[in-house]
């Protein structure tokens, strides 16, 4: 036990650990608003939407199954400029989140829509019928009925970003997966390996586990 | 007061479905307005171009002269919040408890929390929840459900409530429930109430009128007691067969005749204006004839009792069996003979 745990640089592990959270944790925060706006817009201009707009609607569905089709260890190459651009490196932490904020955010936009159209067709109706603007019916009725929808997806979301960011790290990102793969696997340390991607499954768990107990606090139909 | 001057509603799609066919009706000030037709009538769509959930193809309605399909976003939301509406399966909103659903179109109105809180509680008085003010829609029962439904749609103290199949899903003993709480805010607040619905028995009960739909028209409009006396249109007939409760009446004829080969065998119609003395009790006594019921459907509705039920008369003879009948007459139940 103690000839494995020798193997492990503690300190370059709670960094990987440190940067796969905050890698994680933003592009989550970010997508979460960008897909949620997106998802909004979708389900409005939908043909029975409350703005019914097919071109719109049109455009942005493109765009959206453009770039879910897209893997992301190609995204991620592709957007090398963005990222240098906008971070000033091609490497690091920071410099994965414009590629798995543009990754996640149409996953999750589709997710929402898929909430929205679950939401009984009555109520909004009786909402209408209560004289409510559409801006009270999208944030007083159609986001709370679809909470629970929202906040499941949420999880699904947020643990395909963690898988991502070992993708990015594999690339250079840095986090348990950079960590896993430089010190682990190429340079045959079985132990880092092993550890890192105990970790990762640990924070899966984590998030598992926050989503069950929130969608158990607020689910009451 | 609601009027439709010639409405027409058409859905376009690949097939055109003509929900309305020139609908010229008016819905005078506090009356239990029912509306009743088959499924595909188009009193869904009636109902819904009152508080425009659906615009009208053409033609005008008007509330208290109003065009209601001219008004702005903002005036159509204004105009919304004073008329309430209760749906079939109460389109609660899961998320809110009993209080914040009722509160719901207090905020949609913009009226102060405090004031809200007031109002809310007075309305959970009202419709019978006390008690269940935290509870959230999924924990009661149907009966229940539409209580917060009726409590929000009068939370914004409407000029009118449409009611759209309000009781269709509930079993016979909440829907009456249901009903005489209707009846008792049309007393006490002074609303219309426009009722659709499919269910003669429902509307019987508490409409002051009635109009009958079909095919996208009003074929038939009247009390339910000149309803039930002389329909005109099939429909109307057909609804209000139903209250005789389709008896099969050449079976039972050709099976009583043989157990009385000379009895008599009478359908007696009670249309409402008969009194509230025990009629036939009596006429029996003074005729001493022996009666037995074979079959009764009578229910009570606001001009009184009306229905239909079907004695035979036996042990008697033709001047005793006239004598029956023409006291039942003078009492006002209309006597066929079959």
């Amino acid at each position: 036990m103690i000839q494995f745990l020798e193997k492990i640089d503690i300190e370059a592990l709670i960094n990987a650990v440190n940067e796969t959270l905050y890698m994680t944790s933003i592009s989550f925060v970010f997508s979460i608003f960008i897909g949620l706006f997106i998802g909004v817009l979708l389900y409005l201009t939908s043909s029975d939407g409350l703005y019914s707009n097919k071109i719109i609607n049109k455009i942005m569905d493109m765009i959206i199954n453009v770039l879910r089709a897209i893997p992301f260890a190609i995204l991620i190459i592709i957007l090398f400029d963005l990222a240098t651009l906008l971070t000033g490196s091609m490497l690091g932490a920071t410099a994965a989140l414009p590629a798995l904020i543009i990754a996640a955010s149409p996953v999750y936009a589709r997710m929402c829509v898929i909430a929205f159209i679950e939401v009984d067709k009555g109520t909004i109706e009786a909402s209408k019928s209560m004289g409510a603007s559409n801006f009270e019916i999208i944030f007083k009725v159609l986001i709370p009925e679809a909470s629970v929808a929202l906040v499941s997806s949420a999880s699904v979301l947020a643990i395909s970003l963690i898988s991502y960011t070992a993708i990015a790290g594999v690339i250079g990102s840095g986090g348990l997966g950079n960590y896993a793969y430089l010190y682990g696997f190429s340079r045959g340390n079985n132990a880092v390996l092993y550890t890192s991607t105990f970790l990762i499954v640990v924070i899966v768990f984590v998030v598992q586990f926050v989503s069950d107990y929130v969608i158990k606090k607020i689910d009451k139909r | 007061m609601i009027e439709f001057k010639n409405v027409y509603k058409t859905f376009k799609g690949k097939n055109d479905i003509h929900a309305l066919n020139g609908v010229s009706l008016k819905i005078d000030d506090g009356l239990i307005y029912g509306v009743i037709g088959y499924s595909g009538a188009g009193k869904s769509t009636l109902v819904r171009i009152i508080n425009q959930l659906e615009n009208c193809s053409s033609g005008e309605v008007l509330i208290d002269g109003i065009d209601q399909s001219n008004l702005s976003g903002k005036q159509l939301r204004e105009s919304r919040q004073k008329i309430g509406m209760i749906f079939q399966h109460f389109n609660l909103m899961w998320s809110r408890t009993v209080f914040e659903n009722i509160e719901f179109p207090l905020e949609i109105a913009k009226v102060k929390k405090s004031e809200r809180i007031k109002i809310v509680n007075e309305l959970i008085a009202m419709v019978g929840l006390n008690g269940r003010e935290f509870s959230y829609p999924s924990e009661l029962s149907g009966g229940q459900k539409q209580r917060i439904g009726i409590a929000r749609a009068l939370a914004n103290n409407p000029k009118i409530l449409l009611c759209d199949e309000a009781t269709s899903a509930l079993d016979p003993e909440t829907t009456d429930s249901i009903l005489q709480l209707l009846q008792s805010i049309n007393q006490k607040m002074n609303i219309t109430i426009v009722m659709i619905t499919h269910q003669m028995e429902v509307v019987q009960k508490i409409c002051h009128k009635i109009a009958v739909m079909s095919d996208g028209k009003v074929v038939e409009v009247n009390t339910v007691k000149e309803l039930f006396e002389n329909p005109k249109h099939d429909v109307t007939k057909r609804f209000t067969q139903n209250l005789d409760g389709n008896v099969k009446i050449e079976q039972i004829k050709k099976e009583l005749k043989d157990i009385y080969p000379f009895g008599q065998l009478l359908k007696l119609t009670f249309t409402g204006n008969t009194s509230s003395r025990p009629i036939l009790a009596e006429t029996i006594r003074q005729c001493k004839l022996d009666v037995s019921i074979v079959n009764s459907n009578i229910t009570h509705s606001i001009e009184g009792p009306i229905g239909a039920m079907y004695v035979n008369m036996a042990n008697g003879d033709a001047t005793s069996y006239q004598q029956f009948i023409d006291m039942l007459k003078n009492e006002g139940v209309s006597v066929e003979i079959l």
